[in-house]
């Protein structure tokens, strides 16, 4: 069976909320942290219940309305999120008033949009969807597992109409946390230039990324999904590059028939050496290059902006020189691309997609 | 035909029992593991019961034989406890070359370390080694690095059904032949995040909790872990599995953030869709372990969705959050080893601190223990914020 992507929807640093275009127009920002701007589409809800949302939500609720809109499907049979962070920033609203009022007169709402799936329940409750509803919390695997649940559903039989997405959100606190972790670049960088120099650390993002999954094809269709593959705590380069190569395999697919492989580049000088030390191993003979975080800025999602671009490159046939990193060799045809992340060096995933025939 | 899906081991600690074996004799003795707080630094140490596991964190790792380090939380020692028991219990050897996966379920997570740490990964740099346990992954990462487990790791969070979906979906990976066997469960620890958010919502029982009586005033919440390994039923060699995951089905009420609808929407269509997963009839059923958590709301949305499946035929049911408190992304895998130990030892778990049947039904929980009447399936339910209904199906082999 061949699992179609027949919608997208993506709210990111860029203007990536029309689904006709493909980073026509792209932002450059200065700075340390990319955030998500507005999207101008109809959120489809008034604007009383709009304001009492939290950023999450609404971002997460636009970003799937995108996506069923496009798919022309407002009835999914599963909603299946991913997300590293889950809800930030009403979290930290929580905590912050419970040291303030030690323990006493908390504002509710917080609290009650602090849960993991909130984004997913917020879906249903908005459509009147009494299905399936799962949310994956698993770091760097958050959205491939999303994915992958997408895939055992359609693939027995129990759904045929899948939403599924990925996304995070960065606040200033949470920036200020993971920047005591070095994973930040120490200076403002400009995002577009995020590859031309080399230092340690990289720039925050965030991203809200949804897709809808059938076993059919539609008008519509972007691509076939055909496998998702994630390694946990692996540091052994010759393992890693086995394992992808296990991946293209079972999918009847040799190194040369990848036309391009979009890696989780972010500019950070250990992390990058890990994707040539990989990817060497897998393509001997070199391969087309692309990366996405200069775009969206690095967050544990991401993979779901990369999986947004490596699908609207299928359908259009065309991957856009900002997404290009290195070209080797300038095929017609775009058949098959493997994104290739990994976190910290030690957890990798891997996401298939082909074009549709 | 997909393979089906076999418990061959469980581990638990909650506070009325450090294993397996503590837990049982608690449940069959009525013990209760609800009291005064006397670990966690909270306001409300005096006035919030709750189901606190009397072991500091030094004691836990000296259970397990581990150094205490700067990082390592409650909610990852609770989970390591219970899921070396559970390996245990099953005499698998991890390293056998059959494919192995770790789910884990958890809602509080790292934010045990982070509510008391906040102010300092704020504004200095004395704390970072628990920056990244704030990450809800971090507890499955320490439990699979603790095991040994490589071959598939992950972590669902949906609220109070964390561990049930847990288990579900380790029971999918296994039917698609994508993975041999699953260690699946879940671990949450007490925290103040929590018994405030409860306390802020009203609904937080100031008296031990009473389920599905007239006179229910809230939850207590407690802590603990519990995980089950689920094998392939030609994976499990000459060892004899517990029992059977016979049916699974997961639904939204898609109602209310935190509260279900009243007439029971989501629950009845999660157990409904778990016994036709399991080929079963409502009548099949010899006990339910409800998800039973003693707030007004949820045990009329829940006695309404079983009033709506079972007729006039409700079989046995109780609740046994009276015993443990709600431990929130783990209760669901604390009640599969609950609902496990009822099939293993012929036994209704009772329903404590029950008095008053609820004026909306005409039928009440299991007041005492009920040995012996044969129990064959078990359905047990596990509802989330975001009206996230799961039920499972454990079945006698």
């Amino acid at each position: 069976m061949k699992i179609y992507i027949n919608g997208i929807g993506n709210v990111s640093p860029q203007k990536t909320w029309d689904c006709a275009s493909f980073l026509d127009e792209v932002k450059d920002y200065d700075g340390r942290m990319l955030q998500c701007l507005e999207p101008e589409v109809d959120p489809g809800l008034d604007e009383k219940y709009l304001r009492r949302m939290s950023r999450l939500i609404r971002l997460g609720w636009i970003a799937a309305k995108i996506c069923l809109d496009d798919a022309g499907n407002q009835r999914p049979d599963a909603i299946i999120t991913g997300s590293g962070w889950g809800s930030v920033l009403d979290s930290e609203k929580f905590l912050l008033s419970l040291y303030r009022n030690k323990e006493s007169l908390l504002p509710p709402t917080p609290f009650i949009q602090s849960t993991h799936n909130v984004v997913g329940a917020q879906i249903a409750m908005l459509l009147n969807n009494c299905a399936y509803n799962m949310a994956y919390a698993h770091g760097s695997f958050a959205f491939e597992h999303a994915l992958l649940d997408g895939i055992l559903g359609l693939k027995s039989g129990d759904s045929r109409n899948v939403l599924t997405g990925g996304f995070d959100e960065i606040t200033a606190n949470q920036f200020i946390l993971t920047d005591r972790l070095h994973r930040w670049r120490r200076q403002a960088v400009n995002n577009l230039r995020l590859f031309d120099t080399e230092a340690e650390g990289t720039i925050a993002g965030e991203g809200f990324t949804f897709f809808f999954l059938q076993d059919y094809a539609s008008d519509k269709t972007y691509a076939v999904l055909k496998d998702v593959m994630t390694l946990f705590s692996t540091e052994n380069t010759e393992m890693i590059a086995a394992n992808a190569l296990l991946c293209l395999e079972r999918n009847g697919l040799e190194p040369g028939m990848i036309d391009w492989v979009f890696t989780g580049l972010n500019g950070d000088l250990d992390g990058d050496t890990v994707y040539r030390d990989v990817l060497s191993r897998v393509f001997p003979s070199g391969f087309n290059q692309a990366a996405w975080k200069h775009l969206c800025g690095e967050y544990l999602t991401s993979t779901a902006f990369a999986t947004w671009a490596a699908v609207k490159a299928l359908k259009q046939q065309a991957v856009p020189d900002i997404l290009r990193i290195k070209t080797i060799e300038n095929r017609h045809d775009i058949r098959n691309i493997l994104i290739y992340n990994h976190f910290k060096g030690i957890h990798h995933s891997f996401i298939l997609l082909s074009f549709p025939s | 035909m997909a393979k089906r899906v076999f418990v061959t081991g469980c581990g638990i600690i909650t506070s009325i029992g450090n294993n397996l074996e503590e837990n049982l004799k608690s449940l069959t003795s009525g013990r209760s593991g609800i009291g005064k707080i006397t670990l966690l630094e909270t306001v409300h140490r005096n006035a919030l019961p709750a189901g606190e596991i009397r072991l500091r964190d030094e004691e836990l790792a000296r259970i397990l034989g581990i150094k205490l380090r700067e990082g390592l939380t409650r909610t990852a020692l609770l989970g390591m406890i219970a899921a070396e028991e559970a390996v245990r219990n099953a005499g698998i050897n991890l390293h056998d070359g059959l494919r192995t996966g770790l789910i884990s379920g958890s809602t509080v997570g790292g934010m045990v370390a982070t509510e008391k740490y906040y102010p300092d990964f704020l504004e200095n740099d004395s704390r970072n080694a628990w920056i990244e346990a704030n990450e809800s992954s971090e507890s499955t990462e320490r439990i699979a690095r603790h095991l040994g487990i490589k071959d598939f790791v992950s972590t669902i969070n949906t609220a109070c059904s964390s561990s049930a979906n847990v288990i579900m979906t380790g029971a999918r990976l296994i039917r698609a032949g994508m993975l041999d066997r699953v260690i699946a469960g879940g671990a949450d620890a007490l925290s103040i995040f929590t018994i405030n958010g409860f306390n802020t919502l009203m609904i937080y029982d100031r008296e031990p909790c009473k389920p599905f009586d007239e006179l229910r005033n809230g939850l207590n919440l407690g802590e603990g872990a519990a995980y089950l390994v689920l094998e392939a039923e030609d994976r499990t060699g000459p060892r004899l599995p517990l029992c059977e995951l016979s049916g699974y089905g997961n639904s939204t009420d898609a109602h209310h953030q935190t509260a279900l609808s009243p007439e029971g929407t989501g629950p009845h269509l999660a157990m409904k869709l778990a016994l036709e997963r399991g080929g079963l009839e409502p009548g099949d059923i010899s006990y339910i372990n409800m998800h039973g958590t003693a707030t007004i709301n949820n045990d009329l949305s829940e006695g309404m969705g079983m009033l709506t499946l079972f007729g006039e035929k409700i079989p046995p049911f109780s609740s046994t959050k009276p015993f443990t408190g709600h431990l929130l992304g783990a209760s669901g895998a604390v009640e599969a080893v609950f609902s496990i130990l009822s099939i293993r030892h012929d036994t209704v778990w009772p329903n404590l601190n029950f008095n008053t049947p609820m004026k909306e039904f005409g039928f009440f929980p299991a007041r005492h223990a009920i040995q012996g009447s044969g129990i064959r399936h078990v359905l047990s339910n596990s509802f989330g914020f975001g009206g996230n209904n799961t039920s499972l199906v454990f079945s006698s082999i």
